[in-house]
């Protein structure tokens, strides 16, 4: 799945690290879902979207029509 | 400024912390194994072999058991705490592909066997297999 994940954390100059910290992941974890790799749970995807203030649709896409 | 600092430092001891809860329970576990391999080896009769039955003292053999049954349980339970569901998910997979070598490798050895161009299927080497194929499944969920 697609995301802006990468962008949003360098927008805010932080790490893999220091994100996944935040978040209660390990760096792996946020790299794995930068690159695709793993998609996160429903859960974890909300700790993100509320750690940067957005939605979850505004940060994940999965491709599919929104209309 | 002063803020931010305190926000560095705040996710620097919060990683810092989530590393050492993992540490602590591998550790944990490796040390458990560690002792317990030193007391077979302590205790096992050097004339009988390796790997033949009854070559070391019964209390051990059963202490040993039951320390591993609990250890490896109470141990796997408390990684999965630990972790994160990321991680959660790399050792489900893990034991899935261990399972799988077991589940695939004995039937495919026995029928070899049954036509007579192996030898009869080792538990132990089934066993190692399994661990081999873990090891590479998790460094490749984990790291790839």
């Amino acid at each position: 799945m697609k995301n802006r994940l990468k962008v949003l954390r360098a927008e805010r100059d932080w790490s893999q690290a220091e994100l996944g910290a935040r978040l209660d992941v390990s760096r792996q974890a946020v790299n794995a879902i930068e690159t695709g790799k793993y998609d996160p749970s429903l859960p974890l995807a909300f700790r993100i979207a509320r750690l940067f203030g957005m939605t979850i649709e505004e940060i994940f896409d999965d491709g599919g029509d929104h209309g | 400024m002063m803020e931010a600092t305190m926000v560095d430092q705040d996710w620097q001891m919060r990683a810092r912390q989530r590393q050492r809860r993992i540490n602590t329970v591998v550790g944990a576990l490796f040390a458990v194994g560690l002792v317990s391999g030193f007391l077979v080896g302590f205790f096992e009769d050097d004339e009988a072999g390796l790997l033949a039955a009854n070559s070391i003292p019964l209390w051990l053999a059963v202490t040993s058991a039951i320390v591993f049954v609990v250890a490896i349980g109470f141990g796997s339970w408390k990684l999965m705490k630990v972790s994160d569901e990321h991680e959660r998910v790399i050792h489900t997979k893990t034991t899935v592909v261990a399972g799988n070598v077991m589940l695939i490798g004995f039937p495919t050895w026995f029928i070899l066997w049954k036509g007579g161009l192996v030898p009869e299927p080792d538990a132990l080497w089934l066993f190692m297999a399994s661990i081999i194929g873990s090891v590479i499944a998790f460094a490749w969920y984990k790291f790839r």
